[in-house]
C-alpha cells in the first residue's frame, strides 16, 4: 500500500515579515522563495512554492525572526 | 496608652516605615544614615519583611524601582554622595511614576565630603536628576515628625504615585527624642491596577511599566499626566509651620535641624525685646511659595537659616519676589572650621542684630 | 487564520503569550526567535498568569513567592554597567532566570563596542577593528556564572538552526524550571548576529555570525546542579 503523504500548508503574514529571507535559507526542501511582491512597509515577503515537498519540518516558521510564519497539517 | 520610647532620628524613620507598612527596605551603608539600614536589618526579618543589603546604592534604588512596579510600598536610604549615585535611577523611577521612599540624611559635600551633617543637597533634592521632573520633598525637624512623616511620605507616594524625598541630616538622624509611637490615620487610596504582578493578578490583562515616555506611547500623555499631577500636589500639599509670625519684624526662614537652633534664636531674641518669627517649611517641595509672599506684605526683613553656602534662599527670593530684603546665615557662619562645625544660636541671634 | 475548507491542525506558530503585534526589531533579528521560544517555555510550563519579564537592569523582590521572573538583558546592561549587579544578584542568592543576548556590540545606539565585540571586529567606537592594546578581550559570560556558587544553571546557545533553535528552547525551559523548583539562579546566553552593527545583510550577518562567533564562544551547556553548592559553613549554637 501507497504510504499516505502529509499535506502540509504553509502560510506567510505578509505585513510581519521583515524580509530577511532565513525562512528561506533554512528549508531544508526548497520550499520558499523571496517573491517580488513587496508589503506595506516595503519588505519582499516569501511565497510558498513547493507544497509536495514540504515535510513540515517547521524550520522556516522557528527560525523567523518575526514570528510570521505558520505552518499547519490538512487532516 | 500609646508607648513612648527614646530613639535617634534614623531609628523613628524605621518606625515610621514599619507603621507605615512598608514591606521592602533596600540599602547600602553610609554615614551618617547607618542607624537606619542596622534597625531595618534588624526589625524587618522579624516582621517577615524584606531587607536586602544591596552592592551599590544604585543597586539599592533599582531594587526600589522594581519592588515599587509590583505596587508594594518600599524605600531605600542614604546619604548625600551616595544620592548623587542614586540619581539616574530616581530619575527613571519618576519616568515610571513609582511611588516609593527615599531619605537623604544629608551629610557634608562636595563629593565625599564629610562623614558628619549639612544641609547641602536642598537644591538636588528639590530640583532633581535629569528629565525636569518633580518629586515631594519633606522635611523633619524633631524625631516624632521624623516618625511622622515617614508615614505620611507613603501615604502621599500611593496618592499621587509619585516618589517621595525624605530630608534629614546627619544632626537630625543621630539625635535622641523620645518618641510616641502611634500609626496615623490617613483616607482611603486608590488601586494600584497598574503594577506588576503577574497578568493572572489583573484578570490576565497585560501590565506593564516602562521608562521611556519618548519612545513607547506618547510623550504628551505622559507630560500632560505629570503636569496635572504636579499642579494637584502643588494645590493640596503644602505643609509648613510658623512660630510669632504676626508681629515679626524679622521671619527667621529655615527647615529641618537648622530650624530648631533658629526657633531657639528666636526665643533669645524675643527675650531681648527683638520682634522675630520663624517660618519652617515642612515640604521643600511643593516650597510654601504663597504663604512667604503673604508674610512679605509685612515682613521686611527675612534671615533664612541654612547650613549650606544658600540653597533655600533661591526659593524664599522666588516667594518674596522683591518686597523684603533677604540675608543668610549659612555654613560660613559655623562655630567651628571642621566638618563637624554647626550654626548655634547664638550665631543666629547675632546675625538677627547685625540684619538692618 | 480563516480556515480553509479542509480542517487542519497547526504544527507551529505564534505561542499564545506572545502579543499579536508586530515586532518592533529590526530585520533579521534574532531577538525575535528568542522571544518566541520564551513564549513557548511560559506557554509550556503554564506559568503565563504569574511570570514577570524584566527588560534592562533592576531586579524586583516585590512579588510572591510563585512568580517566576526573568531579565532580558544585552551586552551593555548585563556586560558592561550591569555586571556587578549581575554577579550580586548571584551572590545575594537570588532565584532569577537571565537570558542574556550576547549580539557581540551594542546594536540600539548604533552598533559601538561592547564588552562582546570580537578582537578585529569593526565597530563605529573600533573603527579599525577592536584591538586588545585599548579595547581589551571578549568577556565569556556564561562561564563566568557558571563560576558562582549561586548559579545553577548556565549555557551558552545560538538559533541559527533549526537544531540550535531545539537546544536553546531545552535550556531556557531547564533555566526557568529551576527557578520554579526554587533551586536558584538559571542564566543562558543566546548569541545572535545584529546586522545594523555588523552593517550587512540579514543573511551576511548571519554568516559571519557563524563563522566569527561561534568560533570566539563555545556553545555548551557550563553547570547544570541541582543544589546550590556551600563549601564550608560556620556552625553558630
Ligand atoms: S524569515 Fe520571516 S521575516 Fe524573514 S523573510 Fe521569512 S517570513 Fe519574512
Ligand atoms: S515546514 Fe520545513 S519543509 Fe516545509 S517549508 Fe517550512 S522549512 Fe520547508
Ligand atoms: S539593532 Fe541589532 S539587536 Fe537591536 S533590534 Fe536591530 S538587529 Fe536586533
Amino acid at each position: 500500500m501507497e504510504k499516505k503523504k502529509k499535506v502540509i500548508e504553509v502560510e506567510i503574514n505578509k505585513e510581519f515579515c521583515k524580509g530577511c529571507s532565513f525562512c528561506v535559507d533554512s528549508c531544508p526542501k526548497e520550499c520558499l522563495i523571496m517573491g517580488e511582491e513587496i508589503n506595506s512597509v516595503g519588505y519582499n515577503f516569501p511565497v510558498f512554492i513547493n507544497q509536495e515537498d514540504c515535510t513540515g519540518c517547521g524550520a522556516c516558521s522557528f527560525l523567523c525572526p518575526d514570528i510570521a510564519i505558520e505552518v499547519y497539517q490538512v487532516v | 496608652m500609646v508607648e513612648k520610647i527614646l530613639i535617634s532620628g534614623n531609628e523613628a524613620i524605621g518606625y515610621g516605615a514599619i507603621y507605615a507598612d512598608c514591606t521592602h527596605y533596600f540599602g547600602y551603608p553610609i554615614t551618617p544614615q547607618n542607624e537606619l539600614i542596622e534597625f531595618m536589618a534588624r526589625e524587618f526579618p522579624k516582621l517577615g519583611r524584606t531587607f536586602v543589603q544591596a552592592e551599590s546604592e544604585f543597586a539599592s534604588i533599582s531594587m526600589v524601582c522594581g519592588a515599587a512596579a509590583t505596587g508594594v510600598r518600599a524605600m531605600t536610604s542614604t546619604a548625600s554622595t551616595a544620592f548623587s549615585l542614586m540619581q539616574e535611577g530616581i530619575s527613571g523611577i519618576a519616568s515610571m511614576e513609582l511611588p516609593c521612599l527615599i531619605v537623604n540624611v544629608q551629610r557634608g559635600g562636595p563629593g565625599a565630603g564629610s562623614t558628619q551633617h549639612s544641609q547641602m543637597d536642598y537644591l538636588i533634592a528639590t530640583r532633581g536628576a535629569h528629565g525636569g521632573y518633580k518629586n515631594i520633598v519633606l522635611a523633619p525637624f524633631s524625631v516624632q515628625e521624623a516618625f511622622e512623616l515617614t508615614q505620611l511620605a507613603f501615604y502621599l507616594a500611593d496618592k499621587y504615585r509619585i516618589h517621595v524625598i525624605l530630608l534629614s541630616d546627619g544632626i537630625m538622624g543621630q539625635m535622641y527624642e523620645s518618641v510616641e509611637l502611634k500609626k496615623l490615620g490617613f483616607p482611603p487610596l486608590p488601586e494600584k491596577n497598574w503594577a506588576v504582578k503577574g497578568s493572572a493578578a489583573h484578570n490576565y490583562v497585560r501590565t506593564f511599566v516602562h521608562n521611556s515616555p519618548g519612545i513607547i506611547g506618547s510623550y504628551y500623555d505622559y507630560m500632560k499626566r505629570s503636569d496635572e499631577k504636579y499642579t494637584k500636589i502643588k494645590e493640596n500639599e503644602v505643609r509648613y509651620e510658623t512660630y510669632e509670625i504676626e508681629d515679626a519684624d524679622i521671619v527667621l526662614v529655615s527647615y529641618g535641624s537648622t530650624a530648631r537652633v533658629s526657633l531657639r534664636a528666636m526665643y533669645l531674641a524675643r527675650d531681648e525685646g527683638i520682634r522675630v518669627g520663624l517660618f519652617r517649611p515642612i515640604t521643600l517641595w511643593p516650597f510654601p511659595r504663597e504663604a512667604i509672599n503673604k508674610i512679605a506684605d509685612n515682613t521686611k526683613k527675612f534671615l533664612v537659616v541654612e547650613d549650606c553656602m544658600g540653597q533655600m534662599i533661591e526659593d524664599v527670593e522666588l516667594a518674596v519676589v522683591g518686597k523684603a530684603r533677604i540675608g543668610l546665615v549659612g555654613s560660613m557662619d559655623r562655630n567651628l572650621p571642621t566638618g563637624s562645625g554647626m550654626i548655634l544660636s547664638r550665631k543666629v541671634l547675632e546675625k538677627i542684630k547685625d540684619f538692618n | 487564520m480563516e480556515e480553509k475548507d479542509s480542517p487542519r491542525r497547526l504544527i507551529c506558530g505564534r505561542p499564545k503569550s506572545l502579543m499579536q503585534a508586530k515586532s518592533p526589531l529590526c530585520s533579521g533579528c534574532q531577538h525575535g526567535i528568542v522571544g518566541r521560544i520564551i513564549s513557548e517555555v511560559i506557554d509550556e510550563l503554564g506559568i503565563m498568569g504569574n511570570v514577570v519579564g524584566i527588560g534592562g537592569v533592576g531586579l524586583k523582590r516585590g512579588l510572591n513567592e510563585e512568580a517566576v521572573v526573568f531579565t532580558i538583558q544585552g551586552d551593555g546592561d548585563l556586560a558592561a554597567i550591569g555586571i556587578g549587579d549581575l554577579i550580586n544578584a548571584t551572590v545575594r542568592g537570588e532565584k532569577l532566570t537571565t537570558v542574556f543576548f550576547n549580539n557581540a556590540g551594542y546594536g540600539t545606539t548604533g552598533g559601538q563596542l561592547a564588552p562582546t565585540t570580537l578582537i578585529g571586529q569593526v565597530t563605529t567606537t573600533t573603527p579599525d577593528g577592536r584591538r586588545p592594546e585599548a579595547g581589551g578581550f571578549p568577556i565569556h559570560v556564561a562561564e563566568l556564572m557558571a563560576g558562582l556558587p549561586g548559579v545553577v544553571y548556565s549555557a551558552r546557545c545560538a538559533v541559527n538552526t533549526l537544531a540550535q533553535f531545539k537546544r536553546t528552547k531545552k535550556a531556557i525551559k531547564t533555566a526557568f524550571q529551576k527557578q520554579i523548583d526554587g533551586i536558584g539562579y538559571g542564566f543562558v546566553e543566546v548569541l545572535s548576529a545584529c546586522p545594523p552593527l555588523l552593517n550587512m545583510r540579514p543573511t551576511k550577518a548571519r554568516e559571519w555570525f557563524e563563522k566569527h562567533m561561534l568560533a570566539e564562544y563555545p556553545l555548551g551547556e557550563f553547570k547544570n546542579v541541582n543544589e546550590r553548592e556551600i563549601k564550608y559553613q560556620i556552625e553558630n549554637n
